[in-house]
């Protein structure tokens, strides 16, 4: 055998037949690289009187050992007491004969790595003498000296240059280098040197991770393959494309490995059927496994990830098979496809476009009745052809495309578009009727007796467009009639429901309402249906509020559509509103609007009607919750304003109208400011505007809640002009007796409105520019009357200690200089309210005034002239 | 009599749309013209109809004032699969004949058996003697 060192020739590389002697071939002696006397070469510690040093092995005869040590002359040592020498292991790569070994201790020596002082040139010679003394020692020598890399030696061997190959390719195996062991192995003779195939098993797993090695590999293969199972195995494996029959083959080498479970293995392969999986099976004789038992009745729903490696026909039988019957996606196109042919239903419209399934992207375009998304999908495809021919027909009646259709749903067309008597076909199928509908309303149909017999349901909807004819056609005693007479056919349900409303419709209109109601039988203990709970609250709310309310209450509660509830509660507060013969707020409407308050609400125009409701009608409820739920800062803004707007009512609270003008003027400044402030900005302002229009001096306490708006820039130009100045005369004549308007207040509330009216006067619309003009002199006359008489009460005040002074001057020589200085100070007082009267009299003259207001200008002037006069005089004398 | 409802006077579904609403105008108008004046008022009321829905009502879903008929839209168009509302179809087999990827497949699975041989064989053979 090629691996038998014994019988093959490593001169030429042939199988030299039955036994050693010389090849059969070439003449050369078989014999293998001889190990020798394994004792040559060791290397020992000789043991010294002092020191220890090591020896090794040169010769040997018989039980005497020539152990060099020390210089260059070998020391004669018995086998007995050899035996007793501690071995010294020397490292390198293996080596085989004698002349190797030694030559490995003297590398090892001259690195360092043994230490020795024996002779080394004398050591070689012992080595190279070894080395040639037959053609065994030789092929080791040779072998060991391209382990060592000592490669010169070799012409001394004397080998073949293929022998030569042949070791230098065995070392590279052995150091891991493929590519040289492959680049050795090229040089052997094709189809000699068998011993290579072991070698090359030996680096499977390597050959097979490197394409171009094992192309070479399969190649130096291939003359052994029809003697060797092991070359014929490893070749077919290492090249894909090496054409035999792979199946057989793996069958027969299976045989070889003496495995039951891997005969099996291979044989049911061969045969197509199910394999025993073991561990190491591979993804395709899974997915094989897999194939098989699907087709066997397996269901693979759950083992998706077995098949990968299944050809998509192959799939296709287990779809065929009913063995796959649904797919999850997995972004891949196959996965797209399998899910088309499983459940078209679920796939997405990436994954038909993915399939390019364009039969099922059509009719989901004509579901949708989109006819763009038809007319862009590919028009050679006969189902984008009978899809848009039945969107044409369906959406328009047009027939123009009608032999597009597929013939079966052509010959319902044809049946629909005849009109007369409904065939049983079209009562059959469900998905005709609606196109039946305008015919049947328009009593351009009929059912013959037979069809209604064979199709109850399609029976009961034709009676029930009959009826809802009869009402269109405002025949309400016929509605009434015929409804008892098909009540019977619809048995319960939406039929039977709508049955009922028409009926109650009719009734409705023939004046009969608590009859309508009854037929709608909507009550408490009823079913809830939107639509009829609706009908309900419409013939309801025709006899007041309340009886409005119930039916309203459950669609605020129960209704699906998110804005009908709203819409139905709103209608059920408006309605109470409007309701003179319910004075209290319904605690039924008042519960239903917490509820929702206390909910999330999205909707902030909602959410203001609720709020804003609540405020008007249950103030003291807004005033005390915290159960309201504002979503967002707009909803908060809206709770924390109508909170402290109820507040404001309650005297417990401490809550005034400065805080609701504060809370106003914070949300005022808002970026983007909220709609319904303006609202409530106006609702705010009336407010004022109405209270401060009582007699002057009432509403003296508003002034500070004005000012918070002024500061605020919340109001309008004419409620700022109106609501300021009256404000000055309000504090002007709340004054006391000993009370002045402070300067401040004055300027603010007087003078700064009166002089931004005269500038802006022209801005404003004659009536509006006129009423404001006499209603700002208004204010500005009473406040100068009652600021007058507060002057007149201080210049009287004044000129008692312009006297007292003048006497004291008399006596109090002492003190003359510092008393003349405060009779210039009270001159200087005095002064002042000069210029206070004439700011006033310059003012008044230019606003219009009323009755005895007329004559406050000339009084100040009078007055003030009078002062200034005195002043005058009393500054000349003094 | 009961409030007026724009859709019954015309004859239409309650939330049908502006053309449907003009259709059933035309079609209700056409008698009206031999009729004189009780023709005339009909036709006030038609149009009254027509402008109802044309301007009125924006959002027929949200409507609470209007009475409806029907009071479930599925009750009139039911809705069923048949050949006018086709359920999915699955995609037809687009592959053909199976055999030549069983085949490929058989060959797969058979070299991966056969690499698990030979590495198995390769893991128990050692580095032959020079």
């Amino acid at each position: 055998m090629a691996d038998d060192p014994g019988r093959w020739c490593r001169a030429c590389g042939t199988t030299a037949g039955d036994g050693a002697g010389n090849c059969a071939e070439c003449g050369v002696d078989l014999a293998a690289p001889a190990a020798g006397d394994t004792r040559i070469g060791q290397v020992v510690v000789l043991p010294g009187l002092f020191l220890t040093r090591t020896g090794i092995v040169v010769a040997a005869t018989g039980d005497t050992l020539s152990v060099l040590g020390k210089g260059d002359q070998p020391n004669s040592v018995g086998a007995a007491e050899f035996a007793r020498m501690r071995p010294v292991d020397v490292p390198g790569p293996a080596v085989i004969g004698e002349a190797g070994r030694l030559w490995a201790a003297s590398h090892a020596a001259g690195t360092g790595a043994v230490k020795a002082s024996w002779n080394d040139a004398r050591l070689k010679t012992y080595a190279d003498d070894l080395a040639g003394r037959d053609l065994g020692r030789r092929r080791a020598a040779a072998a060991d000296a391209i382990a060592l890399g000592r490669q010169f030696w070799l012409p001394q061997a004397k080998l073949t240059e293929t022998e030569l190959c042949w070791y230098q390719a065995r070392q590279a195996a052995l150091r891991g280098d493929l590519g040289q062991m492959m680049a050795w192995l090229a040089k052997l003779p094709t189809g000699r040197y068998a011993v290579r195939i072991p070698l090359l098993l030996s680096h499977t797993a390597g050959l097979l991770a490197d394409t171009g090695l094992a192309a070479h590999a399969a190649a130096q293969l291939t003359p052994f393959e029809d003697t060797h199972p092991d070359a014929r195995a490893l070749r077919h494996l290492l090249d894909p494309d090496a054409g035999a029959d792979l199946i057989h083959l793996t069958v027969a080498y299976a045989a070889t490995s003496g495995v039951p479970k891997a005969v099996a293995a291979a044989e049911r392969i061969r045969d197509r059927r199910r394999i025993p999986i073991e561990p190491h099976a591979g993804p395709n004789t899974r997915a094989l496994d897999a194939y098989f038992a699907g087709l066997n009745g397996t269901n693979l729903d759950q083992y998706a990830g077995l098949l990968t490696e299944l050809p998509e026909a192959l799939l296709d039988d287990l779809v065929d098979a009913h063995a796959l019957t649904k797919v999850d996606a997995d972004g891949t196109a196959r996965g797209a496809y399998l899910r088309c042919r499983l459940h078209p239903g679920r796939v997405t419209p990436d994954e038909l476009a993915a399939a390019g399934f364009t039969a099922e992207q059509a009719r989901r375009h004509y579901l949708a009745r989109d006819t763009d998304a038809l007319d862009a999908l590919d028009g050679a495809d006969p189902a984008v052809g009978h899809y848009r021919a039945l969107l044409a027909f369906v959406r328009d009646r047009d027939r123009g495309q009608a032999d597009d259709l597929w013939p079966q749903t052509r010959a319902l067309v044809d049946l629909i578009d005849g009109g007369g008597e409904v065939p049983e076909q079209l009562a059959a199928d469900r998905s005709a009727w609606p196109l039946l509908r305008d015919a049947a309303l328009q009593g351009r149909i009929t059912v013959p007796e037979h069809v209604s017999a064979a199709h109850p349901d399609f029976a009961a909807w034709y009676g029930l467009c009959r009826l809802t004819r009869l009402v269109y056609d405002g025949d309400w005693e016929g509605t009434v009639r015929l409804a008892r007479a098909i009540g019977r056919a619809t048995r319960g349900g939406p039929l039977a429901d709508e049955v009922a409303s028409l009926v109650a419709y009719a009734k409705w209109q023939l004046g009969d309402h608590d009859g309508a109601l009854a037929a709608l039988d909507t009550g408490p203990a009823a079913r809830f249906r939107a639509g009829l709970t609706l009908n309900a609250s419409v013939i309801a709310a025709e006899k007041g509020s309340a009886a409005a309310q119930e039916p309203l209450a459950r669609l605020a509660r129960e209704a699906p559509d998110q804005r009908l509830r709203n819409g139905a509660l709103i209608k059920a507060l408006g309605l109470w509103i409007a309701d003179d013969a319910v004075t209290e707020y319904p605690p039924e409407l008042a519960a239903l609007v917490h509820g929702r308050l206390a909910d999330r609400i999205d909707d902030d125009d909602f959410f203001l009607d609720l709020l804003k409701f609540s405020a008007n009608n249950d103030a003291s409820w807004v005033a005390a919750t915290p159960a309201i739920r504002a979503t967002g800062g707009n909803q908060a803004d809206m709770v924390r304003y109508f909170q402290t707007r109820c507040r404001i009512l309650e005297e417990h609270r401490p809550e005034t109208f400065s805080d609701l003008a504060e809370v106003l003027s914070q949300i005022w400044r808002r970026d983007p400011r909220p709609e319904w402030q303006a609202r409530e900005r106006d609702w705010f302002a009336d407010l004022l505007l109405d209270l401060v229009h009582r007699d002057f001096g009432e509403a003296a306490g508003l002034a500070g809640v004005i000012e918070i708006l002024l500061d605020g820039g919340v109001l309008e130009p004419r409620e700022r002009l109106i609501l300021s100045m009256q404000a000055g005369g309000h504090l002007a004549m709340g004054l006391g007796d000993d009370q002045d308007l402070r300067p401040e207040s004055e300027k603010r509330f007087l003078f700064d409105p009166a002089y931004e009216f005269l500038r802006v006067r022209d801005e404003f619309p004659e009536p509006v520019r006129e009423a404001l003009a006499e209603e700002l002199g208004r204010c500005l006359g009473v406040a100068a009357f009652a600021v007058g008489n507060a002057m007149s009460r201080a210049v009287d005040n004044l000129g008692d200690q312009y006297n007292e002074i003048v006497e004291r001057r008399s006596w109090d020589r002492s003190n003359d200089y510092s008393l003349s200085r405060i009779q210039l100070e009270l001159l200087d007082h005095m002064q002042t309210v000069v210029d206070r009267m004439r700011a006033y009299q310059v003012l008044l003259v230019q606003f219009p005034l009323d009755g005895p207001m007329n004559e406050i200008p000339d009084m100040l002037r009078g007055q003030a002239d009078a002062l200034a006069g005195q002043i005058d005089m009393l500054r000349r004398d003094f | 009599m009961a409030d007026r409802n724009p859709y019954v006077i015309l004859g239409i579904p309650f939330g049908a749309g502006r053309e449907e609403a003009n259709l059933a105008f035309a079609r209700r108008a056409r008698p009206l013209r031999r009729l004189g004046a009780e023709g005339r008022d009909r036709m006030t009321e038609l149009t009254w109809a027509l402008n109802q829905i044309d301007e009125a009502i924006k959002e027929p879903d949200t409507v609470l004032w209007l009475y409806r008929i029907p009071h479930d839209p599925a009750v009139l168009a039911p809705s069923g699969p048949g050949e006018f509302a086709p359920k999915p179809r699955p995609m037809a087999r687009r592959s053909g004949d199976s055999g030549p990827g069983l085949d490929a497949v058989q060959r797969a699975a058979a070299r991966e058996h056969l690499r698990h041989l030979v590495l198995d064989r390769a893991g128990r053979t050692a580095i032959p003697a020079p």
